[in-house]
């Protein structure tokens, strides 16, 4: 692909479906996200969203369809595109037995990344989420913050055009959380790509350029904030944000909740 | 306490039947196997015990003794290991400790729950020689008396590992005495070894009690011992006295009850300060800046895997532990076994041989989960520009280099104290390196096509019937490879260049050929793998 072509759309999911068994995960996913841009996936447990990530970091296959990085297929040109994209998982679980500077010189390591071009950025990333003090310690003492901020750090070593984060802010502490949503909003302003999943719809309503809501396997809505707001308006009788848009799409669990509640008073 | 323990069951159960078709099917046949295996020792064992039973009493109840209280010691340490991961790193624990159970309940049931692996360990063990015992007194209508005094004599040592450790947990942090304990079983395995094979190389043989006793017969008699009360029960049962079995059965029960309510009337209280305490970080150590160095991914990977296992004192116990009993086999005094064996061959032949056999046993811990190791950390390396073949080689390299260093060590040591020539050392030990590299690739590729990645822990990073089934592999490599290398030497004059070249070059062919097989197939594996 023409490199002009790779700057219009740094990730592309082109009919992508993943099959576990007889169960679909995600099903004929079309989407494109642009350079700069911040997306977010939003959706109920289940819906898709990091088996939709696994697949866009080659940790899984698809199923049908190609998922290109930069223009590289992930499947077909794995090694290149990942050369591309930095990883943070939900709930990431790292080396216990290193210590973070050593993690992030692992992660260089595999990356590629020159010693002076490393001596630059690791102090500037451990500084940067204040883990300056304990990168000298092994990671089994991390809090899961720390833990989460480490592997943020160890995605970003090789400064990568994309970023796929799942559920990136469970775990930090609202300092954390702060400091990553500037972070990524500063990494988006320098031509940088974001691809996020989260189940927290204000993080998504306040930092993503556009959201997709993942519904049973399917991208149901995508859009700006505005945008899914206006859809869900026309939907039905909503309140106006980006919940109700997200219930609107997803179902709403009112029926479920007023179960609960009897079962609780009973 | 009821609850949790049928909780328990029912875990074990689903673990064993309702985890699908497979498992099932897993569960059959290993069951039936084992089984199989259990019956068939039983008229195996029939012979031997039929000229022990018909020997002096004394004899047979040093015999019964000497094998209870190695099944006695080998509960007590297991029980510590049991009870540090049980009582304070079980994933159930702090949900536990916020519901109403009693401190005491929930110790109790940590006790039956080691208690019952314990029992289960032992009628494994011990079952074929007391139905082979029962079967040939014709007291088969006994048996229950005797495991009755089987599980008896396992409560005391299962009740003191559990005091011991809730005892030493509230003043060291429950970690420390994790890591503790590796080196505690490693160091009470050695002693025994040790000693069994130092006594039996300077001694010429065990005495009276045969290989079931390293220790001597003498104390064994005494009255005072518990494992010799349950050892008096079953030979009583044995020769049909029920009543006198009885009464040693109650001594027993008596003494076990007493340890059980020792337990939980000072653990109780102490344990749940120690999980408090537990959950306070030790003291964080800050260890040496990293360097800068750009390293290539094969060795960046070496490097951590190095570190990881320099840092985990399991690992590194569970390494250490066959490589120091194959130390003390070759380097005991009057060694010389191997030796005589190859009298015809060249002097570093025995040394060599050995080393190989322990070099298996290395790869066997470090190869085989050098990929599972990886666990649910493996999202590191796959979602990074690294090639699997990078990945392969990386992993293999540790495996390697602690393999062929180990070996190298020890065969040298061996050969040293044989006078063998300079020049000779050095030409077995391009033999070794390359017998071992390929050793180290096979495992390497086996741990590769079945990895077990649910795990952060490594010591779960493969299953036992892998483990067997590499000890089988292995030992049919370095079969080969022996017989490769000594084909050439045997047809050809021993230590002319031809006959060394061709020895070196069947060495290499094998050491490829199990190494290409297996990481390839270990290749093909990864690429399928998803995570």
């Amino acid at each position: 692909m023409a490199p002009s072509a790779q700057r219009i759309r740094q990730v592309s999911f082109e009919g992508v479906s993943k099959r576990f068994g007889e169960q679909a995960a995600v099903r004929e996913l079309n989407l494109e996200v642009a350079p700069g841009e911040l997306f977010g996936l939003i959706g109920p447990n289940g819906a898709g969203k990091t088996t939709t990530i696994k697949m866009a970091v080659g940790l899984l296959r698809p199923t049908t369809g190609r998922i290109l990085i930069c223009g590289h297929d992930v499947v077909a040109d794995g090694r290149e595109s990942r050369r591309h994209l930095g990883y943070v998982p939900d709930n990431a679980a790292i080396y216990d037995r290193l210590t973070g500077s050593e993690m992030l010189q692992l992660a260089a390591d595999l990356q590629g990344v020159s010693p002076e071009r490393r001596r630059r950025r690791i102090p500037a990333l451990l500084e940067g989420f204040d883990l300056t003090e304990a990168q000298g310690q092994m990671i089994m003492s991390y809090s899961r913050g720390m833990r989460q901020k480490l592997a943020l750090c160890a995605a970003l070593v090789h400064d990568p055009e994309v970023l796929f984060l799942d559920e990136p802010t469970v775990g930090l502490d609202p300092r954390g959380a702060r400091q990553l949503k500037v972070m990524l909003r500063t990494l988006c302003d320098t031509g940088h790509t974001v691809f996020l999943s989260t189940h927290a719809l204000e993080v998504a309503a306040a930092l993503c350029d556009r959201v997709g809501i993942f519904s049973d396997g399917r991208l149901a809505a995508c859009g700006t904030v505005a945008e899914l707001v206006e859809e869900g308006r026309r939907d039905g009788p909503s309140a106006g944000g980006l919940e109700d848009a997200f219930m609107a799409v997803t179902g709403s669990p009112d029926q479920a909740s007023a179960d609960l509640l009897a079962a609780l008073r009973s | 306490m009821a609850s949790l323990l049928n909780a328990s069951r029912q875990s074990l159960w689903n673990a064993a039947w309702r985890r699908g078709r497979h498992r099932r099917l897993g569960t059959v046949t290993g069951g039936a196997l084992g089984l199989l295996v259990w019956l068939a020792t039983i008229p195996l064992l029939e012979l031997p015990l039929g000229r022990a039973l018909g020997a002096a009493p004394g004899h047979l109840l040093v015999t019964v003794t000497g094998a209870l209280v190695l099944l006695t010691g080998f509960s007590l340490v297991t029980s510590v290991s049991f009870a540090v991961a049980s009582a304070y790193f079980a994933k159930d624990i702090e949900w536990l400790l916020t519901v109403p159970v009693s401190p005491r309940g929930l110790l109790a049931h940590r006790f039956f729950s080691q208690l019952s692996l314990g029992a289960a360990v032992g009628v494994a063990l011990l079952g074929p020689l007391l139905v082979a015992g029962a079967l040939h007194t014709g007291t088969l209508r006994l048996l229950p008396l005797v495991a009755l005094a089987l599980v008896a004599l396992l409560a005391a040592p299962v009740a003191l590992g559990l005091l011991l450790v809730v005892v030493v947990v509230r003043v060291i942090p429950a970690s420390r005495v994790r890591d503790g304990t590796a080196a505690l079983v490693c160091l009470v395995g050695l002693s025994m070894a040790g000693i069994g094979i130092t006594a039996h190389r300077v001694g010429g043989g065990l005495p009276g009690a045969g290989a079931v006793n390293p220790f001597g017969s003498g104390w064994l008699h005494s009255a005072w011992l518990p494992p010799s009360w349950a050892a008096r029960a079953v030979t009583l049962a044995w020769r049909g006295d029920w009543l006198g079995s009885l009464g040693w059965i109650a001594a027993l029960l008596a003494l076990a009850v007493a340890a059980v309510s020792l337990v939980l009337w000072i653990g109780g209280p102490l344990h749940r300060e120690g999980w408090a305490r537990a959950q306070i970080a030790p003291r964080r150590r800050q260890r040496a800046a990293a360097s800068w160095v750009r390293l290539p991914p094969i060795l960046a990977l070496l490097r951590k895997d190095g570190r990881t296992l320099r840092r985990d004192p399991v690992q590194l116990s569970q390494l250490l532990l066959p490589l120091a009993l194959f130390a003390i086999y070759l380097l005991a005094p009057r060694s010389g076994g191997s030796q005589s064996l190859f009298l015809d061959f060249p002097p570093w032949y025995g040394p060599m041989t050995t080393s190989l056999f322990a070099a298996l046993f290395v790869v066997s811990g470090l190869g085989l989960r050098a990929v599972g190791s990886e666990g649910r950390q493996f999202w590191c390396l796959r979602s990074a520009p690294l090639g699997l073949r990078d990945l392969l080689l990386g992993k293999l390299a540790l495996p390697v280099v602690v393999a062929v260093g180990a070996s190298l060590i020890l065969m040298w040591s061996s050969e040293l104290r044989a006078h063998v020539p300079l020049g000779q050392m050095g030409y077995s030990a391009a033999l070794l390196a390359l017998s071992v590299s390929g050793l180290a690739a096979l495992a390497t590729g086996l741990g590769a096509i079945w990895p077990r990645l649910d795990w952060t822990d490594p010591r779960r990073a493969t299953g036992i019937w892998l483990s067997v089934l590499f000890l089988l592999f292995g030992s049919v490599y370095i079969g080969i490879c022996m017989v490769a290398l000594t084909v050439p030497l045997v047809t050809t004059q021993l230590g002319t260049l031809g006959s060394d070249l061709a020895a070196v070059l069947a060495c290499a062919l094998c050491a490829a050929l199990a190494g290409a097989i297996t990481l390839r197939l270990g290749y093909a594996r990864l690429r399928r793998l998803e995570l």
